[in-house]
């Protein structure tokens, strides 16, 4: 198995087929979510839909959100006139059911009975801007300008267009498991971004890419949201985790010389030898002239 | 005095058949050792996709080839030197297959190529099958007299010795005549037993292996002391 497929193994560990526990679970959260709002806020039509990983293709098991949108329409003064009560009426539609837990503009829930989810079920109430549906104002909870416009299908796009996103869900995993704490949002800017011109590299080289960079020039990286590149300041999301991201990559860079990629990503099932057995298999199954070993 | 090397003694069919090879097989190099030619390198185990696996081995033809099959041997270390794997311990030679069954798996006549093709490719894979945890893929014979046992009665229907003998003999004889007794020891005559089962043999196994086979089974009435 070389790094490659290695790596491939390890995205493959990663993915939740279609079938998994925990794709349903999340699957049986949203619908349990979508008719909780839908019964509170009966008078409004709201658009509920995926947000975050799951709507980019970018989830990975070891760490994944439920990321939900409800964005009310555009002129749709009934869930609240201000963005303000548009996040407190929602927030209290979904306490029927849920403890919830605000975050600056994401309505986080837990179970009222102390339920324990293997994942954050995260809804951020909006208003679409106009008719189109595109942008969106969400509420930011103490900020000095309590609104931030963005635009979930621009993210959506940005990051699936990206032709990256194995690189962005392994950036994830390390992320996660080197405890760096970077917004997932800003790691998948930050690995577009530097991955501009390597889209036809192998994985491997893309991430020994972004972890070169990360350690000699993270100083230069900056970010932009690309549904409001103005208006959404990320540089402190960016900033606070530079020395971490920096430090990280160094040492990840290190080991893999030293030791190997299964120090960055562990050990996977190599699951080549069983192809390679049916391959013989066939190969046996083809024979014209069979022929039998002996020992004299 | 010794016999002649056979590039020496074919030169036309040994520059036939080493092309031959060498297209088949650009990982086997050949090299002519004293009266021995010599092919080494990586042998493939190959499906449309590419090689599966492949093992490091050593192919030998001696001055009595092709008479004498060449010897194969493994020399990247992988395959145990153990009967159980099919391998002479002493020399790390490959025990390809059942002498007698030759006329079936590489006839007397047959191109290097086909060695190859044949018993060589059908070994590694089924030593890289083994290694999986797979068993032979065509199975294995038992090893000593008792494959050869094996042998007898899957191809003669029997494993006595008198009858073997008898059919092996009517594989040498340049005719077989209906009115014949049948080997098989029913007491009757070929035409009305198993003539179709021998003249089926008679066309297909080569004089020259029947007597290889006829020679070997005087070794088995030896080692197993039963009249013949």
């Amino acid at each position: 198995m070389n790094t490659n497929e290695y790596l491939q193994k390890a995205l493959a560990a990663q993915t939740l087929g279609d079938d998994s526990e925990e794709l349903k679970a999340l699957q049986a959260h949203r619908a349990d979510v979508e008719a909780l709002l839908r019964e509170e806020l009966n008078d409004c039509s709201p658009t509920i839909r995926y947000a975050g990983s799951k709507a980019k293709g970018t989830m990975i098991r070891e760490s994944y959100d439920l990321d939900i949108i409800c964005y009310f329409q555009h002129g749709d003064t009934k869930a609240g006139a201000t963005l303000e009560e548009v996040y407190n009426n929602t927030k209290s539609a979904l306490s029927k059911s849920y403890f919830v837990d605000p975050k600056q503009s994401a309505l986080r829930l837990r179970g009222l009975a102390g339920e324990h989810l293997d994942f954050h079920v995260d809804v951020v109430p909006g208003r679409f801007t106009d008719d189109t549906m595109g942008d969106a104002y969400i509420y930011k909870a103490g900020a000095d300008k309590c609104r931030l416009k963005t635009n979930i299908n621009v993210h959506v796009e940005h990051v699936k267009a990206s032709g990256v996103r194995d690189a962005i869900r392994l950036m994830k995993l390390w992320n996660v498991r080197n405890n760096i704490g970077l917004k997932n949002f800003v790691l998948e800017l930050a690995v577009i971004k530097l991955l501009k011109n390597k889209k036809s590299a192998s994985l491997s080289t893309q991430l020994e890419h972004v972890w070169t960079e990360f350690r000699d020039n993270i100083d230069n990286l900056t970010v932009e949201d690309p549904a409001n590149p103005e208006g959404n300041d990320l540089s402190g999301a960016l900033s606070s985790a530079k020395a971490a991201l920096k430090t990280a990559a160094s040492f990840t860079l290190s080991v893999i010389e030293a030791s190997g990629w299964q120090t960055v990503f562990g050990v996977v099932e190599d699951d080549s030898e069983a192809e390679n057995l049916a391959r013989l298999r066939r190969v046996a199954a083809g024979v014209p002239v069979p022929s039998r070993p002996w020992c004299e | 005095m010794p016999k002649q090397a056979w590039h020496i003694r074919a030169p036309v069919q040994f520059d036939q058949e080493r092309r031959e090879i060498e297209a088949a097989y650009p990982s086997l190099q050949f090299a002519i050792a004293d009266t021995d030619v010599v092919i080494e390198g990586l042998f493939p185990i190959r499906d449309d996709g590419g090689v599966i696996d492949e093992f490091a081995v050593r192919i030998t033809l001696g001055s009595n080839y092709p008479v004498i099959p060449p010897s194969v041997c493994e020399t990247g270390g992988r395959i145990p030197r153990i009967q159980d794997r099919h391998v002479y311990p002493e020399t790390g030679n490959a025990c390809l297959l059942l002498p007698e069954e030759r006329w079936r798996v590489w006839p007397t006549g047959s191109s290097l190529l086909s060695f190859l093709d044949g018993p060589v490719r059908n070994y590694y894979m089924g030593q890289a099958m083994v290694e999986r945890g797979d068993p032979w893929p065509f199975d294995e014979w038992s090893h000593g007299i008792e494959g050869q046992l094996e042998y007898y009665r899957e191809v003669f229907g029997t494993d006595n010795l008198g009858h073997v003998r008898k059919y092996l003999e009517y594989m040498i004889a340049k005719k077989v005549k209906g009115h014949w007794e049948c080997p098989c020891g029913s007491g009757r005559r070929i035409r009305d037993c198993h003539s179709q089962q021998i003249y089926s043999l008679r066309m297909r196994m080569p004089r020259t292996d029947a007597h290889v086979a006829l020679n070997r089974l005087a070794r088995v009435k030896q080692v197993l002391g039963k009249g013949v």
